[in-house]
């Protein structure tokens, strides 16, 4: 057994305190240890984007991370998205009105690198929006709603 | 009341769901990510299992000793072959898959089990497996299925390497080719490729007080999984209870088992709840494919276009075990004169057993690999005869009155021709006269743009005399709310959704007064398998009747408490109307109860009936069309290909839920387009290059093209509403329309998958430099 580290970070504006394994891979402990399973894994090695969280708001794959290297940043995953309980960020709603979710399981992952690039992107053309999107792999929807998705959302952030 | 209520009421004419756009029931959890997939299941005292897989592609097991493995900390239970107390193999259609390989017995793929663990952690187990020491002796190796067949080839199964030779016989072949102006004949190849859900497989299974098991799994036909984990625990059916998850895309990929097995021996072994999750590297590895194939087209036509004949000789990669092969390989050979009709036709079919990972079921069932070969061959045709390719397949199209090269006469429901003129005047309207022709882009001439063309149809549902049925039940509470149940697997392609407009519109009730359970066999009554383009027709025609049943129960109850004729009897957003009483659904529940009678209708809807292949008559009970259209630009320096448009008809009788329409369309055009230009499972003599997700390449969001969808609405009779099945019929003239695109653009024809674009680059001579 490899010595533990003690770590302490925000997690969707919640203070954790936790000994961790330094090999513990950062989507693994949002997982296991935190229980916030919306952030998803789909190939363990950076190709998906599923696992796209935000650290200290810059988006992220959790997979290709240790938790000991968030050791001190504030984290934002989808659970943390919405402004409130029973409320869904206007991605997300845009998400569902635009049907640019089937199976949902690469959602948080699109969610979660569009927050931040959409902050900053208030008029994104089409290709804009692809060229953000171009690590993030979905297997069911074909792309195009997500695309209107995020044209619908800029509209109305 | 309220005014909309007034309104309905005094118009009579209640306001129908179906063809309205309907946003998905789940949507709202998914995007919040608070849907519990099966891996973010995580029970008391649960157990980590893994898999030790063999690391030879063909061999024969000598020894193999767990001691050391068991002896480790953390070690629960090292299960071998020995350890199985009921079955030892699986299987869907043949039971031929062994669950783990014993000493004497034979590995057949790399993929195979030998011995599995369950421990405190997953590290722990995973550690276990370098301890357990295997001898084996090594055995030539079939890494492809022409080789398969030829006579000194080893024999991977008792009764040889040939799984099924497949035929298909209509009319006189000598006759057919005497009366051709023109044959042509063209050999073809397909890869092997993945389904690449993004979801890695997952399987909980618990132990339960009363002697049960729970299995929690994300599976495309939870009774067979029900039914062969009851088979390996040497149980009856019943004591194991399938409680299936929603799942991350399946695609027919999560049909055959994978885990359920393990997790439920381990389980049983140790008392505890055991996990038991793929990784992606283990995904690829061990999970079934699409099946590679090579078929050989002879195709003869008249000056005037029309076929006079058509012979198709395929081989299909059916891999280590039998999975689905016999029915994916039947159903590209039958397919395989494409949708067109032709006097002689003839098909000989060659699912072979290789080392290869087995191939099973994936969308589109082997009419992608048949269509990509007879729409390329069509083309070519029409370029020899000088005859627009559109105008071609308008010429042979099958239309109501043809007979199929099964012997069916189809007498309903054939929008082909539409689906083929829509998309040619969309076209056209965007390419003008001639889009076939080879056109530099402008400002970029070593880019070169063209438009290519395809059609194609397939099955809806079991078919071949498979009886096709599935049992549903609707009921209502007295809190007013509906619930359909059926244990039909909802993948992400929607059908809680459609399911929950079909009850929604049989009582005129708002949406969200409808919900839908699914996928649990303690639950939900048996559906039947999400395979075939079926669920929509089938399991939506169940839950259909389910409903009218129901509705037919209330009527009949409430015409004698109110004393009113039973036309009389309407339903209105929620309520029931008659004589000027106004009750809601609730109400009516409790008014059945009261009166002994129970507000639940169980149905079991049985399909029309199918003839087997070779019979003639109806070997299927419905077929989808389809017709696309696809333009490309080559950049002839690189061989680089980007689709730019594609424009989709799609006849699918009738169009429940566009929304959910579109989805399928663009989700399935994006897969063909990812088996034209990307997507390849390379496997050399039986070892997985493409272990990981970086060596399989999907199709990203930058090659999305701008995709046109265009509806086509020939309704099937016995169709719900008319529907017909969409989920695969989308996604198979993509690939050849895309590939013929490539021939008008470069000169270069393209008789492989996926297209090799340096290939492009080399020999595309001339046209458009
Ligand atoms: S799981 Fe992290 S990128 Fe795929
Ligand atoms: S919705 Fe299924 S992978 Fe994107």
């Amino acid at each position: 057994m490899s010595e533990t580290m003690m770590i302490s970070l925000t997690v969707n504006g919640q203070r954790y305190q936790r000994q961790v394994e330094p090999r513990l891979l950062l989507s693994d402990f949002l997982r296991h240890e935190l229980d916030l399973t919306g952030t998803h894994v789909g190939c363990e090695h950076g190709v998906c984007g599923a696992c796209t969280i935000l650290v200290d708001g810059v988006a992220v794959r959790s997979c290709l991370m240790f938790a000991v290297q968030a050791d001190g940043c504030e984290l934002l995953t989808v659970e943390g998205l919405a402004p409130g309980p029973e409320q869904l960020h206007p991605l997300q709603a845009a998400f569902r009105q635009a049907h640019a979710l089937q199976c949902g399981f690469c959602t948080p992952g699109f969610l979660m690198t569009l927050a931040p690039w959409l902050a900053q992107h208030p008029n994104p053309t089409d290709e804009e929006i692809r060229l953000a999107l171009s690590g993030n792999l979905c297997r069911c929807t074909g792309y195009q709603h997500i695309v209107e998705a995020v044209k619908m959302a800029a509209e109305i952030c | 009341m309220n005014d909309a209520v007034k309104d309905a009421v005094k118009n009579r004419q209640p306001a129908s769901l179906i063809g309205q756009r309907i946003t998905k029931l789940d949507a709202p959890e998914k995007a919040a990510g608070k849907t519990r997939y099966v891996h973010d299941i995580h029970l008391p005292g649960q157990l980590h299992a893994a898999i030790l897989r063999s690391a030879h592609v063909h061999a024969v097991i000598k020894r193999i000793d767990v001691s050391r493995a068991r002896a480790l900390p953390g070690v629960h239970a090292v299960l071998t072959a020995a350890d199985i107390p009921g079955e030892h193999t699986h299987g869907i259609v043949i039971p031929d898959w062994p669950s783990l390989i014993g000493v004497g017995e034979r590995v057949r793929y790399v993929g195979d089990a030998l011995a599995i663990v369950a421990a405190e952690t997953r590290e722990q187990a995973t550690a276990a497996l370098d301890l357990i020491e295997v001898a084996l002796e090594p055995q030539p190796v079939i890494a492809d299925p022409v080789q398969a067949r030829q006579i000194d080839s080893p024999s991977l199964h008792e009764n040889g390497n040939l799984l099924k030779h497949i035929k298909v016989r209509k009319g006189d072949m000598a006759q057919g080719f005497a009366e051709a102006d023109l044959i042509l004949e063209r050999t073809f190849h397909t890869a092997t490729t993945d389904h690449a859900f993004l979801e890695p497989e997952c399987s909980i299974a618990q132990p339960t007080a009363d002697g049960r098991l729970y299995l929690y799994v994300g599976s495309q036909i939870p009774y067979a999984d029900r039914n062969q984990v009851a088979r390996a625990l040497g149980w009856p059916d019943e004591r194991v209870r399938v409680v299936g998850q929603l799942m991350g895309g399946g695609f027919g990929g999560k049909e055959d088992i994978a885990g359920q097995i393990h997790a439920a021996l381990l389980a049983q072994a140790t008392g505890r709840p055991v996990k038991l999750l793929y990784d992606r590297h283990e995904s690829l590895i061990a999970h079934p494919k699409r099946h590679a194939t090579q078929i050989r087209v002879k195709m003869g036509a008249r000056r005037d276009g029309r076929l006079t004949a058509v012979q198709t000789e395929l081989y299909g990669d059916a891999g280590a075990y039998a999975s689905l092969s016999d029915k994916v390989m039947t159903r590209a050979t039958t397919h395989s004169a494409g949708p067109y009709e032709t006097p002689h036709a003839r098909a000989d079919c060659y699912a072979m057993y290789t080392n290869n990972p087995p191939s099973g079921a994936f969308r589109g069932f082997g009419v992608t690999q048949s269509a990509f070969a007879v729409e390329s061959m069509i083309d070519e045709l029409a370029e020899q005869l000088g005859i627009d390719p559109v105008e071609l397949r308008r010429r042979n199209a099958l239309r109501v009155g043809s007979v199929t090269n099964t012997g069916q006469l189809l007498h309903e429901s054939v929008g082909l021709l539409e689906c083929i003129d829509r998309v040619d005047s969309e076209m056209r309207r965007r390419a003008g006269n001639d889009p076939f022709r080879a056109r530099p882009t402008p400002g970029q001439e070593h880019r070169v743009r063209a438009w290519g063309f395809a059609a194609a149809y397939k099955n809806t549902g079991l078919g071949g005399g498979a009886p096709d049925r599935a049992q549903a039940e609707v009921e209502l509470y007295e809190d007013g709310a509906l619930e359909a149940r059926v244990s039909s697997a909802e993948l992400g392609q929607g059908l809680v959704t459609v399911l929950q407009m079909i009850v929604a519109e049989e009582f005129q009730a708002p949406l969200d007064q409808v919900r839908v359970l699914v996928m649990d066999t303690d639950l939900t009554p048996d559906g039947g398998p999400t395979t075939a383009s079926r669920q929509t027709f089938v399991t939506g025609n169940a839950v259909l009747q389910a409903a009218r049943t129901l509705r037919e129960g209330l009527v009949r109850v409430l015409a004698e408490r109110f004393d009113a004729p039973p036309s009389q009897i309407r339903f209105v957003e929620g309520l029931a109307l008659v004589n000027g009483h106004t009750a809601p659904l609730g109400e009516v529940a409790a008014i059945m109860k009261s009166e002994g009678h129970s507000p639940r209708a169980l149905v079991e809807y049985w399909a029309p009936a199918t003839q087997p292949l070779g019979a003639g008559g109806d070997m299927h009970f419905a077929y989808s069309f389809a017709a696309q259209a696809a333009e490309i630009e080559v950049n002839t320096r690189t061989g680089e290909v980007q689709v730019l448009t594609l424009i989709a008809a799609t006849d699918v009788g009738k169009v429940l839920n566009p929304l959910g329409l579109l989805g399928q369309v663009e989700g399935g055009v994006m897969m063909g387009l990812g088996n034209a230009l990307t997507e390849h499972f390379i496997l050399e003599q039986g070892v997985p290059f493409s272990d990981r997700l970086a060596r399989y390449r999907i199709p990203n969001i930058t090659q999305t093209p701008e995709i046109v969808v265009l509806h086509v609405e020939h309704p099937a009779s016995t169709g719900p509403y008319g529907a017909k099945g969409v989920g695969e019929i989308v996604s198979i003239p993509t690939t050849p329309a895309i590939t013929n695109a490539i021939t008008h653009a470069t000169g270069v024809r393209i008789t492989r998958l996926p297209v090799d674009q340096e290939e492009i680059a080399l020999r595309g001579e001339g046209r458009g430099r």
